[in-house]
């Protein structure tokens, strides 16, 4: 037979050299799936003898160099690093069912019930397939945002992904909500600055000329200036306590005329709190598009045409005054926030002729 | 009004209160039960004919029951008109209306307009009279008690009656029916709606179709008539200014407004003595008249717009809108169309007006320079800005109604603008009443930048007086331009006549109410992350469940227990789609959505259970106190003060009730102003 004639260390030089062509390829797109013909292109095999070549394929499969695989074009294999190779040599079968399936699932991470259902392992092969792994520190345990409840593995080698960690939002794979709120609180911060201007003159000398405002400054200037801004702020609205001095701060901001192309937009907004370094996450200018979003159904910006970007954002003026300032009519009295407001009925169990909350309002 | 069973239980209690326990009785019986003959009446009310013909009497005088008669069975049927008794609630604001625009006797035309129902304009007067008698009979009593007791009068001195109350009356009224207030009474109005409208179709298709009609274009012609002859019918009802031989007192050049203003200001108004002079305007003294409550819904809805500019914007722009507002007031009779007798197809552009209007109608106390940020002082800039601005809003401008935009055109405009400008003080030379404007060094500020751009298109400078008021048109074009460009959309520019015109789209803008009383129920409710969710269910329509927590950025825990419960107060519904036969949970879709319509049905449900309540709170609380308040009612003590004849714990509850009863109606009126929202705006 032909394959007789090469000798083992022929068939290993030859091993080597295709491992050794194809590994520069996989390492470029470690995607690609290297199929019969392609292999036979390297020119290795001699006279692109297949019995040779499957041999040698056979020889690289053993040694867990190369990973057959199946797609819609056929048969082909991957190749896998030396490390992993060895790692998946030190495996028993069951092992390295596990263990590759694992390995596929890249960053996503796999759960533990798929697993099962591919493999058809017993439960307690299983368990002690994973203990093994994980005792190897080849594997580890993730928590995916998406699936909280699922018991899910990933390779150690691999941080989860940002769909199974939830991106930005998310710390221990909870909903970091008080970071979130942050977040929209700087945002608002420098919206509303840039939405309104604060008229020092409103109440006593109206009809004096307005000051400058900072808007022809070069933008880092007006940058430079902001950050240090918005220390002051909080200290100057923690100083206004009294009732007059609160609504007379509400009076002295004036809207921008129409037209106005000062408002800032999503770039801006991505830049400024980049560079503002306010929290150590880097957030995109699509994560702050999402606040910017959530911002507008609050009902505390609202989108404008305006500006370089074409969309920007204006704060309301009605988000300047605290919740509990703006309360609505229909709650004020007892009925609107009565809890047996559905029973209520003269001659009923409750009724307004024995209502306490009534009782109560009145008397106030 | 919807019939539902607060709805029924509110009119009931408002006819209640104002008129009595007689009319209320029958008021209810027909209200739940329907149209109703006298003997059908009497055995649901189990009283008398004779009562019941009396208490008839009363609500038909009122306008709260429509009679019909049919002549082929001979009876007379009566129905409710529950309109009318909700219109009850807002009797105090339109009575405050007319106090606050046209004096203290307007406000008493309207409060006894409102008590008689409707009246003859000699009822009125004499009524009038006979009180300025009484009032004259009382002040010397008073002043003889006084003399009598060291001079110290308790009354304030009233004025002495004007010359000739008569005549005052008569413009006052003249006022009035011109402003829309009150309207002249026909007998058609005691027919109900659905009753003008059967007479008509039935006279319609017995003149024009020969009896009978086929096919639907019969019938979409027969309709369209129908509806051609009730809106002639309405408009010969309106008041016509014809044959108006007033040029009030001369002064006619700022409109009715203008020169009320201007009246009350000479005269000081401190002690709201409106002193009307009589124009010789005199009236048909057989005239009936009422209230018309379409036109005062509409006064009520300017205002409730310009509080929401004034949130939204600010004070001074809002007082600009005010001034815009009146000018179209005339010419908006009613708030919503009726799609039965107005022609809701094609529509006409709502009334407009332009900004020079604007600049003379507003008054000069308003102070337009201050109210929006100076963006930055350099001139070339704000006009690049503004500029920007411009070809941005006529780029839309142009999408909408195929009008070229050019900038030249803007420029045009503006010539043609200073031109017209420069012209004024020569036609009206008495209107130069700029000398003494206080505001003056507000416009100093804008007056570089004013300069600037004549000299840049070449024209002299004008005299002071001209650019005084061009810069204060610029200054009100300016507020203008904000309130057009805000996103609920208070006015839109639809011309460029006089420095541009300007339309209101009520409807969308009544919406936006509608919308932020909303969203303020459901903050208060269901607190931020609750009015989070329904707002964008609102906007983005239905949501599938598991989208929510990542756009609203909450905690699937939450954003479900939120939900469920929202769901539970009837805000928010699910809507399950199974994504094959199997139906089962894991398979299922679920989309969360927030129906507008329904949540404000529910809402106005459950302010009108609310205003009731109040009012049933108020009887009970009255009757606590019944005997404190019977010897106020006592007519022998009528005219003294309570301190003299009560004692102090007497007094105390006396004071106490009246607390209660203050903030019960206020509260009471504040709703109204919801319902008004959400129903009649």
């Amino acid at each position: 037979m032909a394959s007789s004639s090469h000798s083992r260390a022929e068939i290993a030089a030859w091993k080597e050299e295709i491992y050794e062509a194809c590994s520069p390829i996989a390492q470029e797109n470690p995607r690609m799936i290297f199929r019969q013909s392609d292999v036979l292109d390297l020119d290795i095999i001699p006279n692109d003898h297949l019995e040779t070549l499957l041999i040698v394929a056979q020889c690289l499969l053993d040694e867990k160099l190369f990973k057959a695989v199946h797609d819609t074009h056929g048969m082909g294999w991957k190749l896998r690093t030396v490390d992993e190779a060895k790692k998946y040599r030190s495996l028993s079968v069951e092992q390295e069912a596990v263990y590759s399936l694992i390995d596929e699932a890249g960053d996503e991470g796999i759960w533990s019930k798929t697993i099962k259902a591919k493999t058809n392992l017993h439960d307690s092969t299983f368990t002690s397939c994973i203990k093994h792994l994980s005792s190897k520190s080849m594997i580890s345990e993730m928590k995916s945002v998406e699936h909280p409840t699922r018991k899910m593995y990933i390779k150690s080698s691999l941080s989860p992904s940002d769909r199974a960690t939830g991106g930005p939002w998310y710390t221990d794979g909870e909903l970091d909500e008080e970071f979130i709120n942050q977040a929209m609180t700087v945002l608002y911060a420098y919206v509303s600055k840039r939405t309104f201007y604060r008229s020092k003159t409103v109440i006593k000398e109206a009809h004096r000329s307005p000051k400058k405002v900072v808007r022809k400054m070069s933008p880092e200037h007006v940058k430079a200036l902001r950050n240090e801004g918005l220390g002051p702020r909080g200290v100057e609205a923690g100083r206004v306590d009294e009732r007059t001095a609160k609504r007379l701060a509400y009076e002295s901001m004036l809207p921008m005329p129409a037209g106005y192309q000062g408002y800032p937009g999503v770039d801006e907004l991505t830049l400024f709190v980049e560079n503002g370094k306010f929290f150590s996450q880097t957030l995109t200018a699509n994560d702050i598009q999402t606040l910017l979003d959530i911002m507008c159904f609050d009902d505390r910006i609202e989108r404008v045409v305006a500006g370089s970007e074409g969309i920007a954002y204006k704060a309301l003026r009605k988000s300047l005054l605290d919740e509990d300032e703006r309360s609505s009519v229909l709650t004020e009295a007892p009925c609107g926030r009565c809890p047996v407001f559905d029973l209520c009925e003269e001659g009923g169990p409750v009724g307004p002729s024995n209502c306490e909350y009534f009782s109560d309002w009145l008397s106030m | 009004m919807s019939q539902s069973k607060h709805a029924v239980e509110l009119c009931a209690l408002l006819v209640d209160e104002t008129y009595g326990e007689l009319t209320s009785r029958i008021f209810t019986i027909l209200l739940r039960r329907g149209r109703l003959t006298i003997p059908l009446l009497s055995k649901h009310t189990r009283l008398s004919p004779n009562k019941l013909r009396h208490g008839l009497a009363v609500l038909v005088q009122e306008n709260l029951v429509y009679y019909h008669f049919d002549e082929d069975t001979n009876t007379t049927n009566y129905e409710a008109n529950p309109e009318a008794a909700y219109m009850l609630v807002r009797s105090g604001k339109i009575v405050e209306i007319a106090r606050s625009r046209y004096g203290d006797l307007a406000a008493e035309i309207v409060g006894n307009l409102f008590l008689s129902g409707h009246s003859t304009v000699k009822e009125l007067v004499s009524g009038y009279i006979a009180r300025l008698a009484e009032a004259e009979a009382m002040r010397k009593r008073e002043e003889r008690l006084a003399n009598g007791n060291n001079g110290q009068s308790k009354t304030p001195v009233q004025a002495p009656a004007p010359h000739n109350p008569a005549g005052q009356m008569h413009s006052m009224l003249t006022e009035l029916l011109e402003s829309g207030l009150i309207q002249p009474l026909t007998g058609k109005i005691f027919l109900s709606p659905t009753d003008t409208y059967d007479k008509i179709a039935k006279k319609m298709l017995q003149d024009d179709f020969g009896g009978s009609i086929k096919g639907t274009k019969q019938k979409e012609d027969l309709k369209e008539k129908i509806r051609e002859r009730l809106f002639n019918l309405r408009s010969e009802r309106e008041w016509k200014s014809v044959g108006k031989k007033r040029p009030l007192n001369g002064n006619h050049a700022n409109g009715i407004n203008g020169s009320n203003k201007r009246r009350r200001l000479s005269n000081g108004a401190v002690n709201g003595d409106h002193y009307f002079e009589d124009d010789g305007t005199r009236l048909d003294p057989n005239m009936l008249v009422r209230i018309n409550y379409e036109k005062c819904t509409v006064v009520l809805r300017n205002n409730r717009l310009v509080t929401l500019a004034s949130n939204r914007i600010g004070a001074t722009t809002a007082q600009v809108y005010e001034a815009g507002l009146r000018l179209i007031e005339k010419t908006v009779p009613r708030c919503r169309l009726d799609p039965r007798i107005d022609d809701v197809k094609d529509l006409p552009d709502g009334p407009v007006f332009s900004t020079m209007e604007l600049t003379a109608a507003l008054s000069k106390s308003v102070r337009t320079g201050t109210g929006i940020g100076s963006v930055s002082s350099d001139k070339i800039d704000t006009r690049k800005l503004e500029k920007a601005h411009k070809s941005r809003k006529r780029v839309d401008e142009a999408e909408v109604e195929g009008e070229a935009s050019s900038d030249e055109d803007e420029l045009m405009d503006d010539i043609a603008v200073a031109n017209g400008n420069g012209n004024i003080p020569e036609i009206d030379p008495d209107s130069d009443g700029h000398g003494d404007d206080p505001f003056d060094d507000d416009d100093d500020i804008r007056k570089p930048s004013k300069r600037a751009k004549v000299t840049f298109q070449d024209h002299l400078p004008k005299p002071e007086a001209a650019e005084n008021r061009e810069n204060r048109m610029l200054q009100i074009k300016n507020h203008l331009l904000l309130l057009a460009g805000d996103d609920c959309g208070f006015l839109r520019k639809c011309g460029t006549q006089g420095l541009g015109q300007w339309t209101v789209d009520f409807e969308g803008i009544t919406q936006y109410l509608q919308e932020e009383e909303m969203d303020t129920m459901l903050l208060e409710r269901f607190g931020k992350v609750g009015h989070r969710l329904a707002r964008m269910m609102r906007k983005l329509g239905k949501l599938d469940e598991k989208q929510l927590p990542n756009l609203a950025l909450v905690r699937q825990k939450d954003v479900r227990t939120k939900l469920a419960e929202m769901q539970m107060a009837g805000v928010v519904d699910i809507q399950e789609v199974p994504r094959d036969s199997g139906r089962t949970t894991s398979r299922t879709i679920f989309l969360w959505y927030f129906d507008v319509e329904r949540v404000s049905t529910i809402l106005l449900d459950s302010i009108y259970k609310n205003m009731s309540r109040c009012f049933q709170r108020l009887d009970i609380e009255r009757r606590r106190v019944q005997d404190v308040l019977a010897l106020t009612e006592r007519t022998d003590l009528l005219d003294e003060q309570p301190e003299k004849y009560m004692d102090t714990e007497q007094l105390n509850m006396l004071h106490e009730i009246e607390e209660k009863e203050e903030s019960l109606l206020g509260h009471i009126g504040r709703l109204d102003e919801l319902v008004a929202i959400f129903r009649d705006y």
